[in-house]
């Protein structure tokens, strides 16, 4: 898909009385009108945040690969920042975006390995162990932490969170044991949901759709029920039930603000609807073309501040999928094929290139005096290092973005004492605004950032 | 009335008691090197347990799965009405779709996709030509409340599967009536006073709690109208039909007469095939085949729709032998089953029609017997590029053995080498797995299995020979020998946890609760009466419905009791 270059802001504000995008609204076949933002309200004079004083928001996004990579290949040479590193084979195709990551090695996921692949995804995304009830029967002991974060950051964006994947089964993004967020993984169903009805894009000064105040009349009648229903549950089905009815309730708050005006954003507009979802070809899934597709996608829907929070679960733990042309399926590549495995490393490659596409799509929304991604801290990792071993030792992190000035970035960061993986979790949370005094427990458990990655 | 000779009770009893001896010691702890049970050449007839000593599952508070969430909004509002492409997706717990929805929520995102699904739907309703299905009330004013309440009256009951209390109504009247007066237009508020009963727990979930028993048993007794849920929802996987809500209206599945009558009659009915479509596919996880995916320069007659035929071929065998009243044992080595043109040419034998689907018999010389010579088994439970002797020995084990096989040790290199002049063939690559002791105690279950149906390739097709070396699929099965697949298919056939395995299944799927080991006795009360039906499977979906495990629920222990409540509108 085209990547639009970095604009400067005159020539965006040249633009906008040329282009129009027109947006078809599928309830009752009313066509709604997008119009292009007006550039000059929205900032400050320096450029350096929001019109009325608040600081440019930070985003917060997760790229999580299925089974993992091979140290050997992945670990680059030189340590440090700039010239003082090297992209390493399996890194390659990330070259585009080299001053905008740091890639962090040698650290241990410090929980016990005792479920293969998901002891090493319950502790990288929510950093707890995995809670393991009975065989066969395990789940997130507690949210994943890009929910931490959407509880923080938000509140007040239409979405708090997105989750979505080119192959993600359902996703990895847990609200609680047992509750996971599904991840989209139709490039069209995407757009739908975040361009179709109900959004309003900024300059748009039509009249609230009346039915959006009917719709919250059914929703406060639907919250009775719920109430009522809830009462005659025993307490564990009750806290499992409230989940839902918590979601209701957002959604009527979600509505009750779409009645208010949009938000002014500069670089929002809507992107070109995904004519394709891309089905499997010869049995291949296409993940290049919908990971992209959904990609640009979604950074329209950061800089349209429709959430704040997203994951891109492009391939599922232990997934079989037949990749990048291999001769096998990606699990059995990685404990089947012998020697220096050379079809997992071409797998694990096209992956990183696909995150070095996320990461581009990111860096091409302007925002203030720089990009979209420079509010960003994107945490790309798998679910174990060595897939062969399921090791959870040497453990894939990479992380990209400034997080709005708190992460540095084009940095190679490695590990001399196999610290504790939380420690990344933990500057994470609180790059975002979480005070947080320490993350984790047993043996997982840490007070310390990993300071050397912060700004 | 079922009856059961007496003679043919006690034959069932000794080989319960065979399968129970085993079934205690051999399957249910790890595979840590114990060893095999102790031969008991007599064992003492097993008697039934007491129906008091029973631990009941607790009741689960299931949500709708997709399916039943369609087939319920189809089967009360008419088969042309479209229903929403995507909706919350299913879970699974250790495998099992109906577990899940017993520990499932909504995501954010399933609240959104609720609300437009029900808008979707009601707004298909209120069109003018299907407004009839709704009422025949023809509304004078946009807030006439005699047709809101007409619409309620019809609809409610249906869709909350219990009748409509008088409080509740008039909220939903009230709603229909503001939105119908701002709309001026009553049909705009019959679409969202219906969109709001299809956004409600009282649909989306199912509430069969039961109310305690006054012996203070700590057991509850569902109520007609939940066990017309829990009945209509594992018999047919959707909402329960008018002659099932009249029948709960007058009290008539109280009694087990009535609640067997019914069950009868739903087994007879072809949404009967619907509901055993549902839970078969459950418990084989045969919808995985759907998205089967093989390389196509290996396996050169993989289509697409590969995965979608080799489960329609189960799905109909299955069915054939439910519904023909057949030894449902004979699933392991029947030679009966129905093929397709496609199919029946990767099986190498004259296909039974042009067209669809048609019942064969396959011919005495071909090896495939019965599940284990079934494409959809065999290509699931591989890999897109091979054949894997672990996969489907531990299908073996544990969907039609119910046997428990541990994950590996994490920390291990769990690779096998590649066919080479020393390992030519999978039995030769595997063998580490079964001489290093710490794999062997867990792949001794399963690979030997397995291996037994290396003549099948990686979709199924039959080979003589593994790329020029010869397969030897002999081994042992829990203590017997077999040489062929045809002879495992015997041994698998005449197993003593088979049965007891299907119980099991029967059982969670159908309560939503996987069972403890605390609860075999449930298993065996009701192994006890499949067996005396000669493994009728319509006749132990008849045993577990009239016993208490399916009637009576126990309340899950932190719960409150809320047994006193009047609950507006139930009984």
């Amino acid at each position: 898909m085209a990547q639009t270059p970095k604009k400067g802001r005159s020539e965006m504000k040249k633009n906008k009385t040329t282009r129009r995008a027109f947006l078809r609204g599928v309830l009752g076949g009313a066509a709604v009108t997008v119009a292009l933002p007006m550039l000059d309200l929205f900032l400050d004079d320096n450029g350096e945040a929001l019109a009325d004083g608040s600081a440019l928001p930070r985003r917060f996004g997760i790229y999580y690969w299925g089974n993992g990579m091979i140290p050997d290949r992945w670990t680059p040479e030189g340590t440090g920042m700039g010239d003082a590193w090297k992209l390493s084979p399996e890194l390659a195709l990330l070259e585009p975006v080299k001053d905008d990551i740091t890639v962090i090695t040698g650290m241990s996921v410090k929980a016990q390995n005792i479920e293969p692949h998901w002891s090493g995804i319950a502790a990288i995304l929510s950093g707890v162990p995995l809670l393991h009830r009975s065989q066969q029967d395990y789940t997130f002991a507690a949210p994943s932490i890009d929910q931490l974060i959407a509880d923080e950051v938000g509140k007040n964006t239409r979405f708090p969170s997105l989750e979505l994947g080119a192959q993600p089964r359902l996703g990895l993004s847990h609200r609680g044991p047992d509750q996971i967020n599904p991840a989209e993984d139709s490039p069209q169903r995407l757009f739908e949901r975040i361009f179709g009805v109900g959004f309003r894009a900024p300059g748009d000064n039509s009249e609230p759709d009346p039915s959006i105040g009917w719709r919250r009349s059914v929703l406060d009648v639907v919250k009775e029920d719920n109430e009522r229903f809830k009462k005659k549950l025993g307490a564990r089905d009750r806290i499992r039930l409230e989940q839902h009815f918590e979601g209701v309730r957002a959604l009527e708050l979600r509505l009750a603000r779409l009645q208010e005006d949009p938000p002014q954003l500069a670089a929002c507009s809507v992107p070109e609807m995904p004519t394709s979802d891309f089905p499997d070809i010869d049995g291949r899934p296409q993940l290049k073309a919908k990971n992209r597709a959904m990609c640009d996608v979604l950074a329209l829907a950061l800089a349209c501040d429709q959430t704040r929070v997203f994951s891109n679960f492009i391939t599922w733990p232990l997934n079989n999928l037949l990749l990048a042309q291999t001769s096998g399926g990606h699990h059995q590549l990685t404990h089947d094929e012998p020697g220096d495995q050379p079809q997992v490393d071409t797998i694990v490659t096209e992956l990183m290139g696909e995150l070095s596409y996320m990461i581009q799509a990111l860096r091409n929304i302007p925002e203030g005096e720089g990009t979209l991604l420079d509010n960003c801290a994107v945490f790309a990792t798998s679910d174990v290092s060595l897939g062969k071993t399921h090791s959870l030792d040497e453990f894939p992190i990479i992380l990209a973005g400034g997080a709005g000035g708190k992460l540095k970035t084009g940095m190679h960061y490695r590990s001399a004492a196999r610290e504790n993986a939380n420690k990344v979790l933990l500057t994470l949370l609180r790059a975002m605004g979480l005070q947080l005094a320490e993350f984790g427990v047993d043996e997982t458990y840490t007070q310390d950032g990993l300071t050397a990655v912060e700004a | 009335m079922f009856e059961t000779s007496s003679r043919r009770r006690k034959r069932a009893l000794e080989s319960i008691a065979l399968s129970f001896v085993l079934f205690t010691f051999g399957a249910t702890s790890g595979c840590g090197g114990e060893k095999s049970p102790e031969d008991t050449t007599q064992p003492e007839a097993v008697e039934q347990p007491a129906e008091a000593d029973l631990e009941i599952p607790a009741a689960s508070v299931p949500r709708l799965t997709a399916a039943q969430y369609r087939n319920s909004v189809q089967d009360i509002f008419g088969e042309d009405i479209i229903t929403p492409p995507t909706l919350e997706p299913d879970i699974e717990s250790g495998g099992f779709t109906a577990i899940g929805a017993g520990i499932s929520t909504v995501s954010p995102r399933g609240v959104e996709l609720y609300e437009e699904g029900a808008y979707a739907i009601s707004v298909q309703l209120v069109a003018e030509d299907k407004r009839e299905r709704l009422t025949d009330c023809a509304p004078f004013s946009p807030q006439d409340e005699d047709c809101f309440e007409a619409i309620v009256d019809r609809i409610g009951p249906r869709l909350f599967r219990r009748p409509i209390g008088g409080e509740e109504r008039a909220k939903y009247v009230a709603l229909g009536k503001k939105i119908g007066g701002e709309a001026n237009d009553f049909w705009v508020g019959a679409r969202y006073m219906l969109a709001a009963m299809l956004q409600s727990p009282n649909f989306l979930w199912r509430g069969e709690l039961g109310t305690p028993k006054a012996d203070s048993s700590g057991r509850r007794t569902l109520n007609n109208y939940e066990l017309a849920s829990r009945l209509s929802f594992f018999l047919w996987n959707t909402t329960p039909d008018d002659a099932l809500l009249e029948a709960a209206r007058e009290g008539e599945l109280s009694t087990s007469k009535g609640l067997e009558e019914h069950t009868r009659r739903m087994l007879e009915d072809d949404r009967a095939k619907v509901g055993m479509r549902a839970f078969f596919s459950d418990i084989f996880d045969l919808d995985a085949l759907l998205e089967l995916t093989k390389d196509p320069t290996i396996y050169k007659v993989y289509s697409p729709e590969l995965g979608l035929w080799a489960r329609e071929q189960t799905l109909l065998t299955i069915e054939d032998l439910i519904f023909e009243d057949q030894d449902f044992r004979t699933l392991m080595n029947t030679r009966e089953t129905y093929l397709n043109r496609k199919l029946a040419s990767m099986y190498g034998v004259v296909s039974p029609t042009r067209e669809g689907f048609a019942r064969t018999t396959l011919p005495e010389d071909s090896q495939r017997f019965g599940l284990i010579g079934h494409a959809s088994v065999l290509s699931l439970y591989s890999h897109p590029v091979s054949t894997s002797a672990t996969l489907r020995g531990k299908f073996i084990r544990e969907r039609l053995l119910c046997d428990i096989i541990p994950s590996p040790p994490a920390d291990v290199d769990t690779s096998i080498p590649e066919p080479s002049g020393e390992t030519p063939t999978l039995r030769d690559r595997v063998a580490e797995h079964l001489e290093n002791p710490s794999c062997a105690g867990c792949h001794n279950k399963m690979d030997p299995i397995g291996l037994a149906l290396e003549n099948f390739d990686g979709v199924g097709v039959w080979r003589e020979d593994d790329d020029g070396h010869a397969i030897d699929p002999s081994g042992n099965l829990d203590g017997e020998d077999f040489t062929t697949p045809a002879e495992l298919a015997d041994l698998l056939t005449n197993h003593p946890r088979l049965t007891r395995c299907m119980v099991q299944h029967a059982i969670q799927y159908s309560t939503g609760n996987r069972l403890t080991p605390a609860q075999q006795p449930l298993i065996t009360y009701l192994d006890i009466e499949f067996a005396a039906s000669e493994f009728r499977f319509k006749e132990l979906i008849v045993a577990l419905v009239l016993s208490p495990i399916f009637r009576e629920t126990t309340a899950p222990s932190d719960d409150i009791d809320h047994g006193a409540d009047a609950e507006e509108g139930e009984e």
